[in-house]
């Protein structure tokens, strides 16, 4: 059985990666100390996967197709970006549990888009390099939820989305 | 046309290093293949963020753009051209 451990709102800003250096320290020392926060505490919850959940604008959907709503069931890789200072490479997904969500959600009347094969960008890549990357046995799942491009996706449906999550997460019988 | 066409091509040039050394090598030819009217055509071909930001393009993706072709160096450039919308 499988059990939400914790949750954790955080920011996606590309500069903290790329250049730190051009904030005030004290702010940098305060976001970077709240990362190792949330590392440390994803550790002490003995979490096995994560669940990132960003929006895209433009870095990877373009405008000939923005999904809604979509998650990756396969392969992950990322950033696109090369100017993140985040070495570019395979992101460990967990395809069993996102399949899972992705099917309780279509009985639920979510309309997912998936990728079987994703590139993320920094929305994904910045929160599981400050957050997720040091503990190599985490998985993570991505999450595309258009909040930045109109028309965007209204909140009860991202929180409606949100629940889907949850109770996907508690009837998913796999580790 | 439409700020649609114009963020086709600016999604176009943002996202392939090819393409944004095709707009760098002739701006002019390279606007002619996205269906824009001549103001845009104009404005895409001059990169005026500030003008294709005020026909409605998404000022997120014009900074992707613009930087893919300026380099990071042209973030004061992008500045100063988006904040005449």
């Amino acid at each position: 059985m499988a059990a939400l451990v914790g949750g954790f709102l955080m920011p996606h800003d590309p500069f903290m990666s790329a250049a730190p250096h051009i904030a005030p320290k004290e702010k940098v020392d305060n976001t970077m100390a709240s990362f190792r926060r949330i590392e440390e505490r994803i550790r002490e919850l003995a979490a096995d996967t994560v669940i990132i959940i960003g929006d895209d604008h433009y870095c990877i959907f373009g405008p000939h197709c923005i999904p809604r709503c979509l998650i990756a069931i396969g392969d992950v890789e990322g950033p696109v970006e090369d100017w993140l200072n985040i070495p570019r490479g395979p992101i460990a997904n967990h395809p069993e549990l996102a399949r899972h969500i992705l099917e309780r959600g279509y009985d639920e009347e979510i309309d997912w888009s998936f990728a079987k094969s994703l590139s993320v960008d920094h929305a994904i890549a910045v929160p599981h390099h400050l957050a997720v990357r040091s503990n190599p046995t985490l998985r993570t799942i991505p999450i595309y939820l258009n909040a930045a491009v109109a028309p965007v996706i209204r909140s009860q449906r991202a929180y409606a989305i949100g629940q889907s999550i949850r109770r996907a997460i508690d009837s998913w019988s796999g580790d | 046309m439409s700020s649609n066409a114009l963020e086709k091509a600016m999604w176009t040039i943002g996202t392939s290093p090819l393409e944004a050394e095709r707009f760098r090598q002739s701006p002019t030819m390279y606007a002619e293949q996205f269906h824009l009217d001549a103001g845009e055509k104009t404005s895409l071909a001059t990169l005026d963020v500030g003008d294709m930001a005020k026909r409605g393009a998404s000022t997120l993706l014009l900074l992707m753009g613009f930087m893919a072709v300026k380099g990071p160096a042209g973030m004061g450039e992008y500045m100063q051209s988006i904040s005449r919308k």
